[in-house]
């Protein structure tokens, strides 16, 4: 195992963050943990760098119980946090360079590493502009690879991808792959479910300070219970006119708010003839209508009881 | 390479990256010198008023002489208040407290005085001054330190001595404060990484004291020679 978490109780001002959160992660394997905003993800974090005290519980890392003073612990594991932690006033290449150097001190070696890192996140052409020059996906592309031009053997990202583009989002992921195929074991925490299941072995649910449970993709897919989704733009409906629509065969789900009538059915029904038929019936002018096959995230709302 | 050559070689990488990125902290050069510069303006302004007060008083001193002389070139008329007097008339004046001393010109020059405190020491420069050809204006700054050190020491006011160092420490401590606040949050920004490093949690830190050690001495040096050129040329 390379993590293992038990029992983790972390409090903020009397405020429970961590709730007796358990978690264990394979070596070698992609975890993905997902939570929504406010769940505790970066407090976990915190708590497995030794970078918070936490309450109560144990975390080992590589066998061995957590100790924040040791530095060959720190050696093995890779950072990229949540933040864009770069330096102003240095060039992209120093940058990588800077926080190479703290782990390796061979000036040859070292220049090598941070070569390959900008050279895998297509940083080559930027290595000699200053931050504030560049765009966000490219500033996260730096972020990234800061934390793994010394070849962690662990490495554990906070939202690695916030706000970069689709470019920038897909250069990280596939890094991500490249590095847990060179036998990196990669823990990452998000609330991009469909991003997680593209990427991860695995992925821990978290909700309320716990993990609620931790699968694969395809056993999360098992828990999907709606079918199709649909939406209809609709100018005018009444809150009879909502409800006979959810007694329709099979419709689980309706929300009518703001022109846009949202209807979940249950898994294998198709509704949608129905639902037209229903609205034409009674003259009820509609406009665009959605159809939407039911994604991950969905699974994230049915475990949870809540939206990610 | 063994061990201690690559530990030089990260030292000397984080103490350049360290030194690049505090040099390049916005505002902070130009808060760092306009401040010390300012204040230092402000002190040389107030130390141009200690001049000024302490040359408010002009010397009595008496002249003897058979011989008919222009006084003027002598004695700066700004700075003295001469008597042409007989040898009797400057012996009781001198006596009397009216003049300070008194010059016999003859064929040689002689400064007959009772005390030997600043006014006797200036009437000899210049004395001396006339008498070997020296011109009043080389002898002006010289004249100028005593009559200021003699206004200041009248009057209990000793670390006046001691008034470039101490304002220059001043300028330091402020600029200072500034510097190591603003290189406190540009070293905060990247805290997770360093304290993740497999280095010490002060490592950092110790360079970037180092570096703002090296700051502070380089601006003191400025600020020190900044004054004192702006006082010499004054005087």
């Amino acid at each position: 195992m390379s993590i293992i978490i038990k029992d983790l109780v972390k409090r903020y001002n009397n405020k429970l963050v961590l709730d007796y959160f358990n978690l264990q992660m394979q070596e070698e394997e992609i975890l993905g943990l997902l939570g929504s905003d406010g769940s505790g993800k970066s407090t976990v974090i915190g708590c497995l760098l030794g970078l918070l005290a936490y309450d109560k519980g144990e975390v080992t890392i590589f066998g061995q119980e957590l100790d924040k003073k040791s530095l060959e612990y720190r050696r093995r594991i890779g950072i990229v946090p949540q933040n864009i932690t770069i330096f102003d006033g240095l060039t992209i290449y120093e940058n990588v360079d800077f926080f190479c150097a703290m782990y390796i001190k061979n000036k040859a070696e070292r220049q090598k590493c941070v070569k390959e890192a900008l050279m895998d996140c297509d940083l080559e052409r930027v290595s000699g502009m200053y931050p504030k020059n560049l765009d966000l996906g490219t500033l996260r592309r730096v972020n990234f690879a800061c934390g793994i031009s010394h070849k962690p053997k662990l490495l554990i990202l906070d939202e690695a991808t916030l706000g970069a583009d689709a470019v920038s989002r897909e250069n990280i992921l596939l890094n991500i792959r490249k590095r847990n195929a060179d036998k990196t074991t990669v823990f990452y925490a998000s609330k991009n479910m469909e991003e997680l299941a593209g990427l991860c072995d695995r992925i821990a649910i978290m909700d309320k300070g716990k993990v609620i449970i931790t699968a694969t993709v395809e056993e999360l897919k098992t828990f999907i219970s709606v079918g199709e989704k649909v939406i209809i733009e609709v100018f005018r409906l009444s809150s009879k006119e909502e409800e006979e629509l959810s007694k329709l065969r099979g419709i689980m789900f309706t929300n009518y708010t703001g022109n846009e009538l949202v209807i979940k059915s249950e898994k294998g029904i198709n509704n949608l003839a129905n639902i037209l038929h229903y609205l034409e019936n009674h003259k009820i002018p509609f406009g665009k209508v959605y159809s939407e096959v039911p994604v991950l995230k969905e699974a994230f709302w049915e475990i949870t009881g809540r939206e990610l | 390479m063994g061990n201690h050559g690559k530990g030089v070689i990260i030292l000397l990488t984080t103490i350049k990256y360290r030194m690049k990125c505090i040099i390049k902290i916005n505002g902070l050069f130009a808060w760092g010198l306009v401040l010390p510069i300012v204040l230092a303006t402000l002190f040389y302004l107030s130390i141009g008023e200690l001049y000024t007060k302490a040359n408010e008083e002009k010397i009595p001193i008496g002249i003897v002489s058979e011989e008919k002389i222009n006084v003027n070139n002598i004695f700066d008329k700004n700075i003295f208040e001469v008597y042409e007097l007989t040898e009797t008339m400057a012996e009781k004046y001198l006596e009397d407290g009216i003049i300070a001393a008194y010059a016999k010109i003859e064929k040689s020059a002689e400064l007959i005085a009772i005390n030997s405190e600043k006014e006797q020491l200036i009437s000899m420069l210049y004395l001396n001054a006339y008498m070997t050809g020296i011109e009043q204006e080389e002898i002006k700054h010289i004249v100028k330190e005593i009559q200021a050190a003699d206004y200041v020491s009248s009057r209990n006011f000793i670390f006046i001595y001691y008034r470039l160092p101490i304002v220059v420490l001043l300028c330091i401590a402020l600029s200072g404060l500034l510097l190591i606040s603003a290189v406190r949050a540009n070293r905060k920004a990247v805290n997770i990484r360093s304290y993740m490093a497999p280095i010490s949690p002060n490592y950092i830190l110790f360079y970037d004291i180092l570096i703002e050690v090296i700051i502070l001495t380089v601006l003191a040096t400025l600020i020190y020679l900044y004054l004192y050129f702006i006082l010499l040329w004054k005087i």
